[in-house]
């Protein structure tokens, strides 16, 4: 125990300070999705979501069942609250650090080694929304949690042979599939988890041996084919919604793993400052073409982070063959990094990073491969200087130390930021509630205010991403003057949407057009009694009730 | 020269397949080229031939003082050669392009004998010279007459003198050193880019050295070397950051924006030759066809201002970098694996290839701070193909070898499919090379023409000519005819024989304030006077007005008009209908 206690101490630091890193997430409130999340669960109850699918398609994975099933019991309990969220993404995330470190203990036999793996894991700007969006966090961390429980349950069974494990390890992989997609690619790890402790085994064995997870990829394909093809309609960010799928997924496929390969380790902030550097230096003559922020953060950051990663690659190459000792562990690290980003190259991407979230599980592997390195660099001071070793790993650790402070620094500005948004629109909704506590029935709301248009949208008065008429029908189902039919369409979902709608003699409308909604008025005179009016003030944070004025203008 | 000649005599293969090979490679070169005596002058080429009518053809000479011409200033005897055709071959390109032919051919041949010499293996010394002669990514060098005798001839005398050089690594004799160097300087004096030769040199030692190289024995045996070599190192960064004499006197100094200057070149060192690896073997057209799909992938830049115009312009600089990026990535790890693969005089002259492809860039990242597109200009390239035609010709042999040693029933179609591809290759440059010197021969047509037709319509101009110049189409940037300078100049070099325009305007003089001629760029127009003598261009009729209107002085008897016809590729006289217009519009 003693002998234990000093590395017992700095492991307990470390996830001390994930939760410190992480600590402003109680302040976080709902962004987007949850917010339909919400609605669905509101209006169906915890199946909502699921109405009219069947438990089949559930099963192979459609609508992250486990996920979704998950999110809507924690809405069904604490509704609006995201304070239990927020300890629950903290408290999965410190598990997830923990399996980690135990698959990389597992790997290595190194315990320093591990615990650099797990940190770099624990703390990355890079990875955050996995945690900073609740929409995300039911989704993403168990699907790891069951993920790394899976890896770990088949390096057990290398040790002790007891099929028991095995099948659990194949259950765990499903497990995670059903909780996120993106972990189909554990079905493929697995065998190779196998392998590192059984190299000789024959291809029939191993097909034998993870008979349960093949079987379940047929049931998969064949359950799920029309998806897979892109037929039918797609989310704009998929491949499918635009032509040149083929050729989109095979550049993707090519692009995706070696460009996040080293932006797992750069933040995005920084990289987009280097970016620019790097643009003024060999684009000068074409800078005006590309100087835009959208060209910065695209392609010359693609670019910039192409050539780090085929750098990275070359120095892993490098490591790997004066050190032998490592080899395998950044292959392992190499392996789970790039197959964990291979099931996201059916998104388009906004920028030249992924979506935050989608990193997680590619850091854990990140997370080894750096671990791997500077234990690498230790080895080979150690070897060549006895005498330098100390200082090697002094400045080794001011290294880690810096890079995750600096992490922890981006993470929680970012999160600050979150909750700064948060507080704002805390605070409309509450204003709102406060000043309108019961609304008319088949009330129509109409939402200005003297901002020039929040996201890039001048329509857009409020600042939330979702369309602010979907929000005011979350607000105020619980009064009962909202169909439910509204909450599970969704109606006035999207952010410019405004209209009116009635079913079942209940209606509810929402407007951000004077314009509009004067045209509607004119079209229905009778719904002018029901016009409840809010003003947002940005400047002052302030919303003021202007049903009044508007049903006086309305009418004039 | 006569024993260098002897000993590179004795020592190449004289055998019947030798001598084929050389008819195979002249032949081969003068049909892939067939078009160059069709080409004309262009752009740059008629600046020259003005200052040559004026100043004569040695005024190169006359331009610095002697020791900054034999530090290579102004690349004295490039200029002289170029001169001395522009002089007594006067609007012909055909010394220009016999001179092409004769030393393309040498430098394939020399670098086949070298390579050979150096791998002892035909289908090596084969591929590298094939690569070399039909290599469509340094056209330049011969299809833009102005740079031919320059980058040929600086390239053979690089291969004479590591010839020399090996020569004197052999047998120890001063003399071939002596001989290597000064055939390196010469080629250092026709185009200073030349200078990475001396690198090479100093490279060759170590490269080619039987035991472990002890550093303090080198410079006694190369010391020339050593010293002409770390000398003009010295006067290149004291002349590249503004502080040799001359530079001084004139008060050139250098300014706080050099240093970071001097950093992108370093970095270009680097950058420049990994990804023209890609572009060695991947043409400009095919290379935008490929980055026009990529392009797709970043559909979130389509909403963007002007969106083709940006995408056009990514296309060819970003998005093509990150193409050769990736595609050099990957030659690397194939040279490397072929490196493995060598044998040991192979791997020597793998390192060498290496060596000399990387070095000959550096004047490449010296001239050329920020690239326009990503490729580099084809004519740059001419000076480092050498390097990699050697290391495609080693790739080549790897893969023939390893193929060759599988040994299975489906070796022999493997190696009919290597041999498949290598043809398609070179007919694919071959094809590249011919399209584009076609295109060069129509647009030199377009413009021997054209001025051609200046003449028929008016052999003479009056005193003080003011040309009015109109058409039904535009050509480059929208200019009004189909010439690559300003057509106020070219009208001027037209007419100087006639001796109504003063030198000063076609060439001006070194001392003068204005560095360029007068009515060089496109859009120029302006009449100006010199003593008794003037010449005036102009393309917008309110601009001609105007300068009568403010000079009454002006007679209308001195307008000139044409009217260019781009269908009929004709000229028509328009004097009289302008002198009317003007009239009326005064």
């Amino acid at each position: 125990m003693r002998k234990n206690s000093g590395f017992i101490l700095v492991s307990a630091a470390l996830l001390l300070f994930v939760v410190y890193t992480y600590r402003n997430l109680i302040n976080v409130y709902l962004q987007q999705d949850e917010w339909y999340s919400l609605g669905t669960e509101m209006a169906g109850g915890i199946f909502g979501l699921f109405r009219g699918t069947p438990v089949i398609y559930l099963l192979s994975g459609s609508q992250r069942f486990f996920g979704s099933l998950l999110n809507n019991i924690w809405y069904a309990l604490f509704r609006s609250n995201t304070v239990p969220m927020a300890i629950f993404a903290v408290t999965v995330h410190c598990i997830n650090i923990l399996l980690w470190f135990k698959i990389s203990l597992s790997v290595t036999n190194k315990r320093w080694v591990s615990v650099i793996s797990a940190v770099f894991f624990g703390i990355s700007v890079v990875s955050n929304q996995a945690l900073s969006w609740f929409a995300s966090i039911f989704t993403t961390l168990p699907s790891a949690t069951f993920a790394f429980l899976s890896i770990l349950s088949v390096i057990t069974y290398t040790k002790n042979k007891r099929r028991g494990w095995l099948y659990a390890a194949q259950f765990l992989a499903i497990c995670a599939y059903i909780f996120k997609e993106s972990a189909v690619f554990i079905f493929f790890l697995l065998p190779v988890v196998y392998l590192l402790n059984n190299r000789k085994t024959r291809i029939t064995v191993l097909l034998q041996k993870f008979s349960i997870v093949l079987l379940y990829a047929v049931f998969v394909i064949i359950t799920r084919i029309y998806s897979i093809l892109g037929i039918g309609p797609a989310a704009t960010s998929f491949v499918t919604s635009s032509g040149n799928t083929w050729v989109k997924l095979s550049l993707h496929g090519l692009l995706y793993p070696v460009i996040s390969l080293s932006q797992m380790f750069i933040p995005p902030q920084i990289m987009f400052k280097a970016a620019s550097v790097f643009q003024s230096l060999f684009y000068g003559s074409v800078q005006g073409f590309t100087a835009s922020q959208l060209g910065v953060e695209t392609i010359v950051s693609d670019f910039l982070s192409f050539i780090l990663s085929v750098t990275l690659c070359a120095l892993l190459y490098l490591v790997g063959s004066k050190i032998k000792e490592v080899r395998l562990w950044i292959g392992f690290g190499l392996l789970f990094s790039v197959l964990s980003f291979l099931p996201f190259v059916v998104l388009n991407k906004g920028n030249a990073y992924l979506d935050s979230r989608y990193f997680y599980m590619g850091i854990a592997g990140g997370g080894l491969i750096a671990g791997s390195v500077l234990y690498a660099c230790y080895i080979a001071v150690y070897k060549k200087f006895r005498k330098a070793a100390f200082i090697t790993a002094l400045l080794l650790t001011a290294i880690v130390i810096l890079y995750i402070y600096k992490n922890s620094i981006l993470i929680q500005r970012s999160i600050m930021q979150l909750a700064y948004e948060s507080a704002e629109r805390k605070n409309i909704l509450s204003s709102v509630f406060r000043l309108r506590p019961v609304l008319p029935d088949n009330p129509v709301i109409y939402v200005y205010g003297n901002n020039y248009g929040y996201y890039g949208l001048p329509e857009v008065k409020v600042p939330f991403q979702q369309g602010f008429g979907y929000t005011l029908e979350v607000l105020y189902f619980d009064s009962g003057i909202i169909p439910k039919e509204f909450l599970l369409e969704p109606f006035l979902w999207g952010i410019r949407d405004q209209g009116y709608r009635e079913i079942h003699g209940k209606g509810f409308g929402y407007f951000s057009s004077p314009d509009t909604l004067r045209s509607f008025i004119l079209k229905n005179p009778d719904k002018a009694k029901s016009v409840v009016g809010f003003f947002y003030d940005a400047h002052t944070h302030t919303v003021t009730d202007i049903s009044a004025e508007i049903r006086q203008q309305i009418q004039k | 020269m006569n024993a260098l000649w002897l000993s590179v005599k004795n020592r190449v293969h004289t055998s019947g397949v030798t001598a084929v090979i050389c008819v195979f490679f002249s032949v081969l070169i003068l049909w892939v080229y067939k078009d160059l005596p069709k080409l004309y002058f262009y752009n740059d080429e008629w600046i020259q031939l003005a200052i040559i009518k004026v100043y004569g053809p040695f005024s190169v000479l006359r331009s610095a003082s002697v020791p900054a011409l034999l530090l290579g200033k102004y690349r004295v005897l490039g200029s002289l050669l170029n001169d001395v055709f522009y002089y007594y071959f006067t609007g012909s390109v055909l010394p220009f392009v016999i001179f092409g032919y004769v030393f393309h051919i040498a430098n394939t041949l020399l670098l086949y004998f070298l390579t050979f010499r150096l791998s002892k293996s035909r289908a090596v010394s084969f591929i590298a010279g094939l690569f070399f002669a039909t290599a469509a990514i340094s056209h330049q060098a011969l299809s833009w007459p102005a740079v031919t005798p320059q980058t040929v001839g600086t390239l053979t005398c690089s291969l004479v003198s590591v010839f020399a050089f090996l020569e004197f690594w052999d047998t120890k004799k001063k003399i071939y050193l002596v001989i290597s160097l000064f055939i390196a300087y010469i080629g250092y004096l026709l185009k200073p880019s030349g200078f990475s030769l001396f690198l090479v040199l100093v490279g060759i030692p170590f490269i080619y050295q039987d035991k472990h190289l002890n550093i303090r024995m080198l410079p006694k045996k190369i010391w020339i070397a050593i010293s002409s070599i770390i000398a003009l190192g010295i006067y290149k960064v004291l002349e590249y950051f503004g502080f040799t004499l001359q530079d001084l006197i004139h008060g050139n100094v250098s300014h706080p924006d050099q240093l970071r200057q001097f950093v992108t070149v370093l970095i270009n060192c680097i950058v420049y030759p990994f990804v023209t690896l890609t572009h060695m073997l991947i043409t400009f057209r095919y290379m935008l066809r490929m980055t026009h799909v990529i392009e797709g992938y970043y559909s979130v830049l389509q909403g963007m201002a002007f969106a083709g115009f940006v995408d056009e312009i990514l296309a060819q600089t970003v998005i093509a970098d990150l193409v050769s990026v990736f595609v050099s990535t990957l030659l690397l790890v194939f040279f490397w694996w072929v490196y493995r693969r060598c044998s040991k005089p192979e791997k020597k002259l793998f390192l060498f290839a290496g060596f000399y492809y990387v070095a000959s860039f550096i004047p490449v990242a010296l001239s050329l701070l920020q690239r326009n597109v990503s490729y580099i200009e084809s004519r740059y390239l001419y000076m480092t193909l050498p390097g990699f035609a050697i290391m495609a010709g080693l790739g080549v042999k790897a893969i023939l070898t390893a193929v060759r040693k599988t040994d299975t029933w489906y070796s022999r179609y493997v190696l009919y499919f290597c041999f498949l591809c290598i043809g398609l290759f070179t007919y694919k440059q071959i094809i590249t090379i011919q399209t584009e010197v076609a295109v060069l021969v129509r647009q030199g047509d377009d413009i021997r023409n054209l001025l051609g037709e200046f003449k028929r319509l008016r052999p003479v101009l009056p005193d003080r000519p003011v040309v009015f110049l109109d058409s039904d189409s535009s050509y480059y940037f929208g200019v009004k005819v189909p010439l690559q300078l300003g057509p106020g100049f070219m009208l001027q070099i037209v007419y100087y024989d006639t001796g109504i325009i003063p030198g000063e305007f076609i060439a001006p003089p070194p001392e003068s304030a204005n560095k360029y001629p007068y009515l060089y760029n496109f859009f120029d127009q302006g009449y100006r006077t010199s003593g008794n003598r003037g010449f005036g261009y102009f393309w917008d009729i309110q601009k001609l007005t105007e300068l009568y209107k403010s000079d009454p002085a002006l007679s209308v008897n001195q307008i000139i008009g044409f009217y260019y016809v781009s269908s009929q590729r004709k000229l028509i006289d328009t004097t009289d209908k302008i002198r009317q217009t003007v009239e009326a519009g005064k």
